[in-house]
């Protein structure tokens, strides 16, 4: 379980609808973008190999999901052992970047995550590529915000333009991949654990 | 046609009318059966070059045999090859006489030839066969037992006189010794084409006759529902689907006056909620906003500034009026079938092929655009009256639909089941989309359409026509309720009077009807890839489903879908009895 836990980084991307989770997902994968995407129906999935440090070799499978309110219940199908959370606003959409701080509350519910307080997010101010009169969140704001909740990276990227987009991601597999080993390693502890308390504990008897 | 000794079933009647068709309308079908020509060496010479399409269309050969001789009874190409089935009512009745569209047809005649051909070949036939001026395929065959069934002399004749061979600019001039073989080849052809538009005219003549009882004046909908089941012609589909789906009442003298009615109640509806006193629900109008442009981005007619504004209407009257549901993403999916084919009322019988393309104010005015947006929003509100728990909070009616597709696959095909299991596949991961649009996502918008046909069909006639009775009564309700006038009181409360109560425990046993169906349509589709799916890992296998390779769909494989999604149906019907 563990080895192959390893190789498979589970990394979910969530935000309001129209942020342009489903293009940045795209830009990074395959390196493309369109103006013609559907609006995401519970979730889309893709994958790309990644390499970090020069030779870790791992899979990143990325969830797309749906921006909707109404198909958060659905959510928990699709957090389940994701190994990093990506949250999406929209610099021109001032809603999307408030709802930020509840869409990682949502997450954290519904994830069922093991440390809560470590678990790796990173934030993601996407559209960077319109022109400056309409961007409505500043840096300022947003950096403070990322602060707030906990030191979370925060990128401003662009998927129309290509801008910081890979950069971000490779952030998003550094922090996928440790959390992934930490995973890995309370699984082994845990495990011991149970042994441990077989071992130590007394042998359970019947009392027929 | 009718004459073949395998078609022992084909009516005198039926027999009569290809016949009158045939003699006494000689230059309508000369003329079609040139555009069918034309058309066709185009599509074979794409058919060669397409390499790709060719190889996947030949993984679902066999499947072709099934659709092909599940409609026998009006094309009678095929020994019923492995049928065991055919006596099951919804199959038995044609379901490619609705091909009425030219491109349908060439699609029909296209994959007609090719099974006529190989219907005898082994199964691991090469898709180079696609190139349709090889003779080969006929004397591998020994060629004897494939040749036409050629029975009408006179139409034979008439067959030979119009098939000039500049149809066939590929094909190379045969001189007579070589030809004999071919020839055959090409009165095949000319045979099916016949056939297939005798067909086509023996249906449209069919839903006329439902359509306008000569001594009734209730349009029979029980019979209507059996014949639209494998197919509706697009020249009747707006009328018919107005009709199964309860909008328009099946007395016709009552037909025109609620359609004006019901349109007035739309125009209405929309002006008070788009009007300074309505409060916009923001929410709820930025979200459809941002999804009006994303609603079948690939079709022209969506991208048209004119339609978008009918969208954003629809829409939105339909959330503001459906405040327990409100708009849920994949409404805007669900709404375009249906404008798509009101529009198709107003266009030219040429043209009708080309609605994605065309923007509406070039062949309609305003007001019957408003016409086609009213008719619109009525079938779409009562479309989701019928999937109404798939779309309020939670979705329960989806979580269901999933899980009982779960259970199904499990007993169709438990080793998928099993390898999903051991690959920790989950049906929600995947099948989640699959009831929010209707598989909408999945195929190609005429394809869908024609799928809607069966859909709208299977809906239980009950419900239907009491919903449909009932229809008049809401609208006096809320015609009051519109002049006393808040916004609230225009809103449709849900089962709080008696009344109403009735009014949805009909609906409640209606909804079962058509998403039943649908588990059964999703639980055909996706046993259907079984062979490739038993050996993807978890990773190809979200992969592979979240882009299933549908492009080539034809009607026929839609039609072999629904088939089977039918027979599952009948196989288990005990065993989900409980899902309602």
């Amino acid at each position: 379980m563990s080895s192959r836990k390893k190789n498979i980084l589970k990394v979910i991307i969530l935000g309001d609808s129209g942020v342009g989770k489903t293009s940045l997902m795209h830009r990074y994968v395959s390196d493309k973008f369109s103006q013609q995407y559907k609006a995401t129906i519970g979730a889309d999935f893709l994958t790309k190999e990644v390499t970090m440090d020069g030779d870790k070799v791992a899979t990143m499978q990325v969830w797309d999901t749906a921006g909707q309110e109404r198909f958060q219940s659905l959510g928990v199908a699709f957090y389940r052992g994701a190994d990093c959370c990506v949250l999406v606003y929209d610099v021109t959409n001032a809603k999307s970047f408030e709802n930020i701080k509840s869409w990682r509350d949502e997450f954290l519910v519904h994830a069922n995550v093991s440390s809560p307080d470590s678990f790796p997010f990173v934030i993601l101010g996407n559209k960077l590529d319109v022109e400056e009169s309409k961007k409505v969140v500043s840096n300022r704001a947003a950096q403070d915000m990322a602060k707030s909740l906990g030191n979370i990276p925060l990128f401003l990227t662009s998927a129309k333009g290509s801008i910081n987009v890979d950069t971000a991601f490779e952030e998003i597999a550094r922090n996928a991949l440790q959390q992934s080993q930490a995973d890995a390693d309370a699984f082994e502890d845990d495990f011991n654990d149970a042994i441990n308390i077989q071992l130590d504990g007394e042998p359970s008897s019947c009392n027929c | 046609m009718g004459v073949r000794p395998t078609t022992t079933n084909a009516s005198p009647t039926q027999r009569e009318m290809y016949q009158k068709s045939n003699t006494s309308s000689p230059s309508l079908v000369g003329s079609l059966m040139k555009t069918l020509k034309s058309s066709n060496s185009t599509r074979r010479q794409s058919a060669g070059e397409n390499a790709e399409g060719s190889t996947y269309e030949a993984s679902q050969r066999p499947h072709r045999f099934l659709a092909r001789s599940s409609s026998q009874n009006s094309l009678p190409l095929h020994h019923g090859r492995g049928v065991s089935h055919i006596h099951m009512s919804p199959l038995r009745k044609s379901s490619s006489g609705n091909s009425n569209t030219q491109k349908d047809r060439q699609q029909h005649s296209h994959s007609q030839k090719r099974d006529k051909y190989f219907t005898d070949l082994d199964e691991d036939w090469s898709a180079v066969i696609d190139d349709y001026n090889t003779p080969i395929p006929m004397t591998a065959n020994g060629g004897i037992e494939l040749k036409p069934p050629v029975s009408v002399g006179s139409k034979k004749e008439h067959v030979d006189s119009r098939s000039p061979s500049a149809g066939y600019p590929s094909l190379p001039q045969l001189n007579k010794t070589q030809s004999s073989g071919l020839k055959s080849q090409y009165e095949q052809e000319n045979e099916r084409e016949l056939q297939e538009l005798n067909s086509l005219m023996h249906r449209v003549a069919k839903f006329d006759e439902i359509l306008h009882p000569s001594n009734a004046t209730r349009i029979n909908l029980s019979e209507l529902r059996r014949l639209s089941w494998n197919g509706i012609p697009m020249i009747h589909r707006p009328r018919v689907w107005r009709l199964l789906i309860g909008y328009a009442p099946a007395n016709i003298k009552r037909q025109n006056t609620l359609l004006q009615r019901k349109r007035q109640e739309y125009r209405d509806g929309v002006e008070l909620v788009f009007s300074k006193e309505h409060t916009r629900d923001i929410p709820t109008w930025h979200q459809i906003e941002i999804d009006i442009p994303r609603t079948n981005p690939l079709i022209p007619l969506y991208q048209f500034p004119l339609v978008q504004q009918s969208m954003q209407r629809i829409l939105y009257l339909w959330a503001i009026r459906h405040p327990a549901s409100g708009y849920v993403q994949g409404i805007n999916d669900l709404v375009t079938p249906f404008f798509q084919t009101f529009l198709t009322e107003y266009l030219q019988a040429g043209q009708k092929d080309d609605v994605g393309n065309i923007s509406p104010d070039t062949y309609l005015t305003y007001e019957q655009l408003v016409e086609v947006e009213a008719d619109s929003f009525w079938c779409l509100t009562k479309l989701l009256e019928q999937i109404t728990d798939n779309y309020i909070h939670g979705q329960p009616g989806i979580l269901k639909q999933v899980k009982n597709l779960g259970q199904l696959v499990k007993r169709i095909d438990s080793d998928l089941h099993e390898h999903f299991v051991h690959e920790n596949v989950e049906f929600i991961q995947f099948a989640f989309r699959w009831m929010n649009c209707l598989l909408m996502r999945e195929f190609s918008m005429s394809m869908v359409i024609r799928m809607w046909d069966t859909y709208l069909s299977e809906t239980s006639l009950e419900s239907t026509s009491s919903a449909a009775a009932e229809g008049s009564s809401m609208t006096v309700a809320s015609d009051t309720s519109l002049q006393s006038s808040p916004v609230g009181a225009f809103r449709e409360v849900s089962s709080s009077t008696n009344l109403q109560g009735k009014h949805s425990a009909v609906l409640t046993s209606h909804q079962t009807s058509l998403s039943e169906f649908h588990v059964f349509v999703c639980a055909a589709f996706l046993v259907k890839f079984s062979d490739q799916l038993i050996n993807m890992d978890f990773q190809e296998t979200i992969t592979f489903l979240q882009n299933p390779p549908t492009k080539s769909w034809s009607e026929s494989d839609i039609e072999l879908l629904l088939s089977e999604a039918y027979i599952w149906q009948s196989l288990y019907k005990d065993a989900t009895s409980h899902w309602r």
